[in-house]
């Protein structure tokens, strides 16, 4: 290694430069320098290779170095879990989830009201109303609620059967939520299809 | 041929001035890109594929395509988040071409100074993992070493993300101070992991002439 590239100068500069805060008239000599000497540009790594570990950019279990200070900022960021990927519904699918959940509240009334049981009604329509998102109040709405109406007398069929049972499940457990998931997502079964 | 206008007392853009250099010809400002981030990419890239030695394929192609793109780079963006693209689609590339499912991650190299690679238990072999710990307790105990006016200062730079100007702040001395501090604790600390270092680079020479 060089006389010039040795020198604490240079090298300062170097470690500098890692965060950025290297001069621009200085960093010039300082890259010559590190081209020229190998063991200067194995040091430059060993350096970025330290600070990515003191960074937490390589450790392995996601909570930062063991002498990481407890409450710095970088402390608590690898502290945090570590996100997930997110799925990314639309206002589309929010919207027909809000209008699945007012006709959830309708059809599940009418149901009960037709069995006779006035306290079902009591033990269901509360729920999807606190849970439903505001866009299912908005007049907007209506148009779509009036195509998921007009289903087919199958598909209304297999809707109101299965409200019916969900309805008498929350009953009967206690429960007020009302699974918006499996109403767009169960196949049709053969139970359902009898009815 | 327009003038150079001198720069004195300003921050310099270290990978820009690097970049520059590489697509002024000077091949060896690539290899100094290259050891900036080679750490930061491996780490990427093996959140992405599985195996020690795909990842390491996986990270030299894609410098390979980084360096010849890299007289096309205009620098719309910083060159860590163009590597870093590069890098994350090279490794689905690879992952499709090998039929395998790659693991859905959420891109945000802007998002930190180092994106989000916090976990890599996934992927990692238990050899790494050990390299990995070794690394982590070795410079743990060279901070735990250092005088407190180095160790405070390298911990503000390193685990806090300050300034320079913002550290001089804080200890009240000047920012010449703070980086001169910081430099010195780096030293030490690559004192510390020098023999680790070369011990592993030994190791894997062994294992790649068996």
């Amino acid at each position: 290694m060089s006389q010039a590239s040795t020198s604490d100068g240079v090298q300062e500069t170097l470690s500098a430069a890692m965060d950025g805060e290297a001069m621009s008239d200085e960093l010039h000599g300082a890259l010559d320098a590190a081209s020229r000497d190998d063991e200067l540009r194995a040091k430059w790594e060993r350096m970025h290779l330290a600070s990515a570990v003191m960074r937490g950019a390589l450790t392995t279990s996601g909570s930062p170095p063991a002498s990481a200070p407890l409450g710095t900022k970088r402390g608590r960021r690898a502290a945090k879990p570590s996100r997930r990927p997110r799925l990314r519904l639309g206002p589309a699918v929010a919207a027909v989830v809000a209008v699945l959940a007012a006709l959830t509240v309708v059809l599940v009334a009418d149901l009960v009201q037709e069995e006779g049981s006035p306290n079902l009604v009591a033990a269901t329509a509360p729920a999807p109303t606190a849970s439903m998102p505001a866009a299912a109040e908005s007049t907007d709405v209506q148009p779509l609620l009036q195509e998921v109406v007009e289903l087919g007398p199958i598909d209304r069929r297999r809707m109101n059967a299965y409200m019916l049972q969900h309805a008498r499940y929350n009953a009967a457990a206690g429960t007020a939520g009302i699974p918006l998931a499996r109403v767009l997502g169960d196949p049709p079964t053969a139970e359902l299809e009898e009815e | 041929m327009t003038e150079q206008i001198p720069q004195q007392g300003r921050c310099a853009d270290t990978d820009g001035e690097l970049v520059r250099r590489v697509q002024g010809g000077d091949g060896m400002a690539f290899d100094l890109l290259y050891r900036r981030h080679c750490h930061r990419i491996h780490a990427l890239v093996a959140r992405f594929v599985a195996t020690k030695e795909d990842v390491e394929d996986v990270v030299q192609e894609a410098f390979i395509k980084a360096y010849r793109a890299l007289p096309r780079f205009r620098g719309d963006s910083a060159f860590y988040t163009w590597l870093y693209r590069i890098a994350v689609n090279t490794a689905k590339n690879f992952n499709a071409t090998r039929m395998r499912r790659p693991v859905p991650v959420e891109l945000d190299p802007d998002g930190s100074d180092s994106p989000n690679i916090e976990s890599l238990q996934d992927s990692a072999d238990p050899e790494s993992l050990l390299r990995r710990d070794e690394l982590e307790r070795v410079i743990a105990a060279a901070l735990a070493d250092l005088p407190e006016d180095l160790r405070v200062a390298v911990t503000l730079r390193e685990f806090d993300g300050l300034t320079y100007g913002e550290i001089a702040a804080i200890m009240e001395c000047p920012v010449g101070t703070v980086r001169s501090r910081i430099f010195r604790a780096r030293e030490a600390i690559d004192e510390a992991i020098r023999p680790l270092i070369a011990a592993d680079a030994r190791n894997r020479r062994t294992v790649r002439f068996r």
